[in-house]
C-alpha cells in the first residue's frame, strides 16, 4: 500500500477511492461558489484584520494576527466545504475470464500411458519436458516410445505441468484467473502448488493425487458444475481438461454441460479443451466388463449369470471364463475363444443358498496382460426363499400393464396378480380388496389409472391404513383418465408421493409434449444410485443408457415432492420454470410408495425387448415391497450390503430381544467394527420399531470387517468385505469418444499433450473492459471537522485569554 | 391358395412384433439406428396416402379395404406412435376411428361397401389393429367393439378347428387360421374372454398342416409352401407350442432356401411371418435369419419411403400402401413394441 492511499483512507476517503488514489482527479462540485467565494474572501479579510486592528487596539500584534488568521481561516474552510470538493475516479478496468484447469487425479490415472501413435512421440516427449528424439533418429524414437508408454498417466500429468509451468500455464495465468481443480469420486479446488510438481521418472512412483477412499472413481461431470459453479457472475473462458476421459460417478459430464448451456439460455457456458491422457490404442487385455444377473433371484431358480468380455488383442485366442462362488469354488466354466471387442456370455447357476451369494466372473489372466485387476467382476445376489406378492390394479390394458403382466410372470421371485378392472374376466368389486388385512396380504400394491368408482374411499382407506401401519408398499403409474385427477380430494392422495397440478391440461393433470419436442427423463444424481435405475454395472454404461432412452409425450402433471420424498427421474416441461419430477420415492409410514408419472415406459423396450424394460421395473418394484426377512422375536445383527468399497457406507442393524422374547428397549446400543487397520464403535439408533437398532458406517481399508454387538455376553455378530472397485481399471482405453462429445457439445475441442502448447491460443476470449466511476467527498471528512474545531478553539482561546470576551 | 382374391388378402397379415436384435443389447446400434430411419421414412409415406376417412388405398379398386387400414395402423403403433400422442396422433386416431366405424351389427370389421377378398382376413388383421389401440382408449365403447370382433373370430371356427374366409364355421385353411389366432391371442393379452378349447382346437388343425418332412401347407395334405410354413411355426409359437418339431422344421427349411423376393409369390406374407416366427424361436434362429431380412429390406426401399409389391403387386395394385406397411411391420419387429407379439 503507497503512502497516499494510506493517508487518503486514513482521511477517511473509502476503500476503492483511497486504494486508486494516485488516479483519482480532484473536483468541486460548485466551482462558482468557490470562485466567488475566494474573491469575497479577499475584502472580507482585509474588513477583520481593520476591524480587529480598530476594535482590540489593547491586543498584542501576534495575537491580533493570530485572530485575524482563526477568522479568515474558518471563512475559507467555509468557502471550501460550499463549493464542494470531491475526488472522482473515471477509468476502464481489465476484469480476466476465468480458466479452469482440471486434472483428473482417479485410480485410472495410475494405468500406462501405452503405445502412442509414432506421429506423436516427438511432440509428447516435448509437450513433458524430455528431449525428443532426432526426426532421423530411430532408436531414439523407439527408446523415446518406450519411456512415454511406461509411464502413468499421472507421471505424464506432472510431466506436463512441469513443462509448461513457466511457459503455457504462464501464458494462462497472465491472461486468465487460471484457477485449479483435482478431480476423482469428488472435484476439489486446489492451488497449482499441489498439481504442478516433479514428475517421477519411472512408471508408478508419483504418489496419488486424490485420497485414499476418494480414487476409485472419476466425476468429471460434477468437477465441471464446481468450476462452472465458481465462477459464476465471471465469463469462464475455457475448462482446461486434462483426463483419460472416464467418468464412473456422479451426472454426465455431457449433461453438465447441457444443464449450463440451458441455464445460459442455449449458450455453451465454456468451452471444454479436451486433452486426452494416455493411448487410444489400450494394450492387449482381457476384461470382464460387466456382469449382469438379477438382484434377486428365488430359491432354486436357475439363473443366467450374463456377462461381457471385452478384448483388446488376443483374437482367436481361447479364454477360459468362470462362475465362482465367494469361498472361490468354480461353480461353471465356458471357454470363449475371443471373436471381436465385446462378447456375451451366459453361464448358468443354480441359486442353491438362500440369503446374500456372492458370484465371480472371472477371465483367465494372460502372461502379456497389462492391467489384471480387470479380469474378474464380483457381484452379489440375494436368494430368497419368499417371493414378492404382488397386485397388479389397472383398467385398460394399456401396452405397459401388458408388458409388465408377461414379466412379472417369468420372474420367480413375484408371485403377481393382476387384475384390470374394464376386462372380461376380472369383477373389481369381488377382486380388489376392502379391508387393511385384505390388501396387506400383497407385499406391493401397483395401481395405474384405475377409476375411483372402483377404488372407493372404503377401499382407499383400507390401502393407506395398510401401507402406513402394515408396510405394504404401492407403485402409482398415472394415466389421462383417473389416476391421479380422480383422487385429489380421496383418501388415496395422503399416499402420493408428489403434489398432482390438477388444474393442468384443462383439468386432465397431465402435461403433453410437442410433437416435435417429446419429454426426455433426466435421471437425477440420486436417482443415478438408486437400484431401480441400475440398468448396467458400469455407471457410465448406465448413464448412457438411460441418455439414449426413448423420449414420450405425456407425464402426470405433478408440481413438488412431497417433504421426505425423493426425486429419482425428472423432466423439463416445455414452459415450466423448473424441472417436474416424473419417478419419485418416498416413505409413508412403515410402508414406501413409489411414483412412476408416465405409462410410456414400454419404450424403454425400444429395439432391446425386456431387457432393460423389466430391470427397472422388476428393481423399482422389489424396492417399494413390504420386506420381512427378518424377524422382530429374535435377536439378530445385519450388515448390508455385505460387501462393499471404500467410502461407501454399510449398514449395521441390531434386533435384540430378552429372553422371554420381548424388545430391549434402550436409548441406544453399539457395535466395533474391526478391520485390518483398527477398531472402530458404531453408535447404533433405534429405528422404526421396539428393539431395532441402525446405524452407519463408512470404510476405508480393504478386506474383511468383523462386526461384533458390544454387549457383555452378547454373541451377535457379522462381517462385510471392503474391496476396491475396479471401475476406474475396467477399461484401459481412454475414452477418446467421450472426451471428443463433450469437447464438441460444448464448443471446445480436442487437444492433444503434445498440442498443449496452442491451449493460450485457442481461447478466444479476452479479458473485459470494465468502466468504474467513483466520487468521493472530500469536505464531508473527519480532517476538515478537526480544522474547524481547531479553529474555533483557538478563537475562543485567544479571546478568553485576551479578555475581549 | 384357392383364389387370387384370398391370396391377396393373405398378404394383408398381421400386426407387429417384438424381438431381441440377437447380437446386441445396444438400442443405438448402428444397424438398428438404420431400420429406425427406414420404418420413419416408410411412416412418411403412408402418412401422406391416408384419405379423410381414415383409410389407405389398396390399388385394386377405389373401395376401402379393413385389412389394408389395419395394417397400416399396425405399421404406425409399431414403431410406437400410438393414439392420442405423438407426431401422428391425427392419422393413428383417423385409423382407429375408420375401423371402429367398419364394425357391422354382428361386429365384423369390414367396410360396408368396401373392397374384400373374404372378410375374415381383413375382420381379424383390423381386430388385431383395434384391441392394440385399445390400450390407449379407455372410452369403453373401443373396448366393446374388440369384445364383439372376438365373438365374430370364436363363432366363426370350424369343426377343424380352423377359418375360412366368410365368418362362417365350414372349411378351413391355415392362412386365414394363422390370422385369427394372432388376434385372439393379441385379445387374450388384453384380457379380452376367449375360450381355451378354441384355442386348443386351433392347434390341432395347425398341426394337421404340417407336413412330415418340414414345412407347413395351405391345407391338410397338401403341400409345403415358405409362406405358409412360416405362418403354421409363428402359429403354433403363439399358442404356447414353441418346442414342436414343427416349428423347428419348418424355420430350418426356410432358413436353406435361396433368400430373394422371388422366392414367394406372397414374399411380404411370407417375411412377416418369417421375421417374427424366427425371432420367437430364439436367439440362434434369430441370428441366423433377420441379417438377409433387414438388408434386403433396407437395399430395396424406394427413395419416398414406400417397399415395392414384387410379385403381390399384380394382386395389389399400384398403391404401395400395403407393401410399405408390411415392410415397415416386418422391421418393427426389432422394436418390441406392439405387446401381442411380446416373447
Amino acid at each position: 500500500m503507497n503512502v497516499a492511499a494510506w493517508l487518503a483512507r486514513a482521511a477517511g476517503i473509502g476503500h476503492e477511492m483511497a486504494s486508486r488514489i494516485d488516479r483519482a482527479e480532484w473536483h468541486w462540485e460548485r466551482p462558482t461558489v468557490l470562485v466567488v467565494g475566494l474573491i469575497l474572501l479577499v475584502p472580507v479579510s482585509w474588513w477583520i484584520v481593520r476591524r480587529h486592528r480598530e476594535r482590540m487596539p489593547w491586543l498584542s500584534r501576534r495575537a491580533r494576527r493570530a485572530l485575524d488568521v482563526c477568522r479568515i481561516a474558518v471563512l475559507a474552510l467555509l468557502v471550501f466545504v460550499l463549493a464542494g470538493p470531491f475526488l472522482k475516479l473515471d477509468e476502464r478496468i481489465e476484469e480476466r475470464p476465468v480458466v479452469a484447469l482440471v486434472v483428473d487425479a482417479s485410480e485410472s490415472m495410475d494405468l500406462p500411458v501405452g503405445p502412442l501413435p509414432a506421429t506423436a512421440i516427438r511432440d509428447t516427449a516435448a509437450a513433458a519436458g524430455f528431449t525428443p528424439p532426432a526426426e532421423d533418429d530411430a532408436a531414439g524414437g523407439a527408446a523415446m516410445a518406450d519411456q512415454l508408454a511406461g509411464l502413468t498417466r499421472r507421471s505424464l500429468v506432472d510431466a506436463v505441468l512441469a513443462a509448461n509451468a513457466t511457459t503455457t500455464l504462464r501464458q494462462l495465468s497472465d491472461r486468465f484467473d487460471l484457477r485449479w481443480y483435482s478431480v476423482a469420486r469428488r472435484p476439489r479446488r486446489t492451488e497449482q502448488a499441489a498439481l504442478v510438481r516433479e514428475p517421477a521418472t519411472s512408471g508408478d512412483a508419483a504418489p496419488p493425487a486424490a485420497p485414499e477412499d476418494d480414487r476409485y472413481d472419476t466425476a468429471l461431470g460434477e468437477a465441471l458444475e464446481l468450476a462452472m459453479d465458481e465462477a459464476s457472475g465471471r465469463a469462464l473462458a475455457a475448462v482446461v481438461l486434462l483426463s483419460d476421459g472416464r467418468s464412473t460417478v456422479g451426472i454426465d459430464p455431457l449433461d453438465a454441460v447441457r444443464r449450463a448451456a440451458d441455464a445460459a439460455g442455449g449458450q455453451s457456458r465454456a468451452p471444454v479443451l479436451a486433452v486426452p491422457i494416455g493411448s487410444f490404442d489400450p494394450p492387449d487385455d482381457l476384461a470382464v466388463a460387466d456382469v449382469l444377473v438379477a438382484p434377486e433371484v428365488a430359491l432354486d431358480d436357475s439363473v443366467t449369470v450374463n456377462a461381457t468380455l471385452e478384448a483388446a488383442g488376443f483374437a482367436g485366442l481361447e479364454v477360459p471364463v468362470e462362475l465362482r462362488d465367494g469361498e472361490g469354488t468354480v461353480l461353471a466354466t465356458q471357454r470363449v475363444t475371443v471373436r471381436g471387442p465385446r462378447q456375451r456370455i451366459a453361464l448358468p447357476w443354480k441359486a442353491t443358498r438362500p440369503g446374500t451369494n456372492v458370484l465371480t466372473v472371472a477371465a483367465t489372466i494372460e502372461p502379456t496382460e497389462v492391467i489384471t485387476e480387470n479380469n474378474a467382476v464380483t457381484v452379489t445376489v440375494e436368494v430368497s426363499t419368499r417371493r414378492v406378492r404382488v397386485l397388479v390394479v389397472d383398467h385398460a390394458p394399456r401396452w405397459d400393464v401388458r408388458f409388465i403382466d408377461h414379466a412379472i410372470r417369468r420372474d420367480t421371485t413375484f408371485e403377481p396378480e393382476i387384475v384390470l378392472t374394464d376386462s372380461d374376466e376380472d369383477d373389481p368389486t369381488d377382486v380388489l380388496p376392502r379391508d387393511a388385512d385384505a390388501w396387506a396380504t400383497f407385499d406391493l400394491v401397483m395401481l395405474g389409472d384405475v377409476p375411483p368408482d372402483v377404488l372407493d374411499e372404503d377401499r382407499q382407506a383400507a390401502l393407506v391404513e395398510a401401507v402406513t401401519r402394515r408396510g405394504v408398499g404401492v407403485v402409482f403409474q398415472p394415466g389421462h383418465e383417473h389416476l391421479p385427477r380422480g383422487y385429489v380430494r380421496a383418501p388415496l392422495a395422503e399416499l402420493f408421493p408428489v403434489t398432482v397440478d390438477v388444474e393442468a391440461d384443462g383439468g386432465a393433470a397431465t402435461v403433453s409434449a410437442a410433437d416435435a419436442q417429446p419429454f426426455r427423463m433426466l435421471v437425477t444424481a440420486r436417482g443415478a444410485m438408486h437400484p431401480a435405475f441400475a440398468l448396467e454395472a458400469d455407471p457410465t454404461r448406465n448413464r448412457a443408457r438411460w441418455n439414449t432412452m426413448a423420449p414420450f409425450f405425456r407425464a402426470a402433471a405433478v408440481s413438488v415432492p412431497k417433504p421426505a420424498a425423493t426425486t429419482l427421474a425428472e423432466i423439463d416441461v416445455p414452459g415450466g420454470r423448473c424441472r417436474m419430477p416424473l419417478v419419485v420415492e418416498a416413505p409413508a409410514g412403515a410402508g414406501r410408495v413409489a411414483w412412476v408419472g408416465t405409462d410410456e415406459t414400454f419404450r424403454w423396450r425400444r429395439n432391446v425387448g425386456d431387457a432393460f424394460f423389466w430391470r427397472f421395473w422388476g428393481q423399482a418394484l422389489r424396492g417399494v415391497a413390504r420386506r420381512e426377512d427378518r424377524p422382530a422375536d429374535t435377536p439378530w445383527l445385519a450388515v448390508t450390503p455385505a460387501r462393499t468399497e471404500p467410502g461407501v457406507p454399510v449398514v449395521v442393524e441390531l434386533n435384540l430381544v430378552d429372553d422371554a422374547g420381548q424388545p430391549v428397549v434402550a436409548d441406544g446400543q453399539q457395535v466395533t467394527v474391526s478391520g485390518a487397520d483398527a477398531d472402530t464403535v458404531v453408535d447404533l439408533r433405534p429405528a422404526g420399531r421396539p428393539g431395532l437398532y441402525a446405524g452407519s458406517i463408512a470404510l476405508d481399508a480393504l478386506g474383511r470387517h468383523v462386526v461384533r454387538h458390544l454387549a457383555p455376553e452378547s454373541t451377535l455378530g457379522g462381517e462385510v468385505m471392503v474391496a476396491a472397485p475396479i471401475r476406474e481399471r475396467a477399461r484401459p482405453g481412454v475414452d477418446r469418444d467421450g472426451l471428443e462429445s463433450l469437447a464438441d457439445l460444448s464448443g471446445g475441442s480436442v487437444v492433444e499433450v503434445g498440442d498443449i502448447g496452442s491451449i493460450p491460443y485457442r481461447i478466444t476470449q479476452e479479458p473485459i473492459e470494465k468502466g468504474v466511476v467513483l466520487e468521493d467527498e472530500v469536505w464531508d471528512t473527519w480532517p476538515v471537522l478537526a480544522l474547524l474545531v481547531g479553529l474555533y478553539c483557538l478563537d475562543i482561546g485567544i479571546r478568553r485569554l485576551s479578555g475581549s470576551s | 391358395m384357392r383364389s387370387v382374391a384370398a391370396a391377396l388378402t393373405t398378404i394383408l397379415v398381421l400386426g407387429t412384433p417384438a424381438v431381441s436384435h440377437g447380437d446386441t443389447f445396444d438400442p443405438e446400434d448402428r444397424a438398428l439406428v438404420r431400420v429406425e430411419a427406414a420404418v420413419d421414412r416408410a411412416l412418411e409415406y403412408l402418412a401422406g396416402r391416408q384419405d379423410a376417412s381414415g383409410s389407405w388405398p389398396q390399388g385394386v379398386s377405389g373401395k376401402p379395404n379393413t385389412g389394408v387400414d389395419a395394417l397400416c395402423l399396425l405399421a404406425f403403433m409399431g414403431r410406437g406412435h400410438v393414439p392420442g400422442r405423438g407426431p401422428y396422433e391425427e392419422t393413428v386416431g383417423r385409423a382407429v376411428e375408420g375401423l371402429r366405424r367398419s364394425a357391422d351389427k354382428n361386429g365384423l370389421l369390414v367396410h360396408p361397401g368396401g373392397h374384400s377378398h373374404g372378410p375374415m382376413y381383413e375382420h381379424a388383421l383390423a381386430t388385431l389393429a383395434l384391441i392394440e389401440a385399445s390400450g390407449w382408449m379407455t372410452d369403453g365403447t373401443l373396448r366393446e367393439t374388440c369384445r364383439d370382433a372376438v365373438e365374430v373370430i370364436v363363432n366363426a371356427q370350424n369343426r377343424e378347428g380352423g377359418w375360412r374366409y366368410q365368418p362362417q364355421p365350414r372349411d378351413a385353411d391355415l392362412s386365414v387360421t394363422v390370422m385369427q389366432v394372432v388376434a385372439l391371442r393379441a385379445a387374450q393379452n388384453a384380457r379380452l374372454a376367449v375360450p381355451e378349447e378354441t384355442l386348443e382346437q386351433a392347434v390341432r388343425y395347425v398341426k394337421r398342416c404340417a407336413r412330415p418332412d418340414g414345412g407347413f401347407s395351405y391345407q391338410p395334405g397338401q403341400g409345403a409352401k415358405d409362406a405358409q410354413s412360416a405362418a403354421g411355426a409363428l402359429c403354433l409359437q403363439l399358442l404356447g407350442t414353441f418346442d414342436d418339431p414343427d416349428v423347428t422344421r419348418a424355420l430350418e427349411a426356410l432358413q436353406k432356401r435361396a433368400y430373394k423376393p422371388e422366392m414367394d409369390q406372397y414374399f411380404h406374407y411370407m417375411n412377416y411371418y418369417a421375421m417374427q416366427a424366427h425371432f420367437q424361436a430364439g436367439e440362434q434362429a434369430w441370428a441366423a435369419w433377420h441379417p438377409r431380412v433387414r438388408d434386403l429390406l433396407l437395399e430395396s426401399q424406394a427413395a419416398d419411403g414406400s417397399w415395392p409389391g414384387w410379385q403381390e403387386e399384380r394382386l395389389n395394385g399400384p398403391a404401395k400402401c400395403y407393401s410399405t406397411a408390411m415392410g415397415s411391420i416386418t422391421l418393427e419387429v426389432y422394436m418390441h413394441y406392439l405387446p401381442a407379439y411380446q416373447r
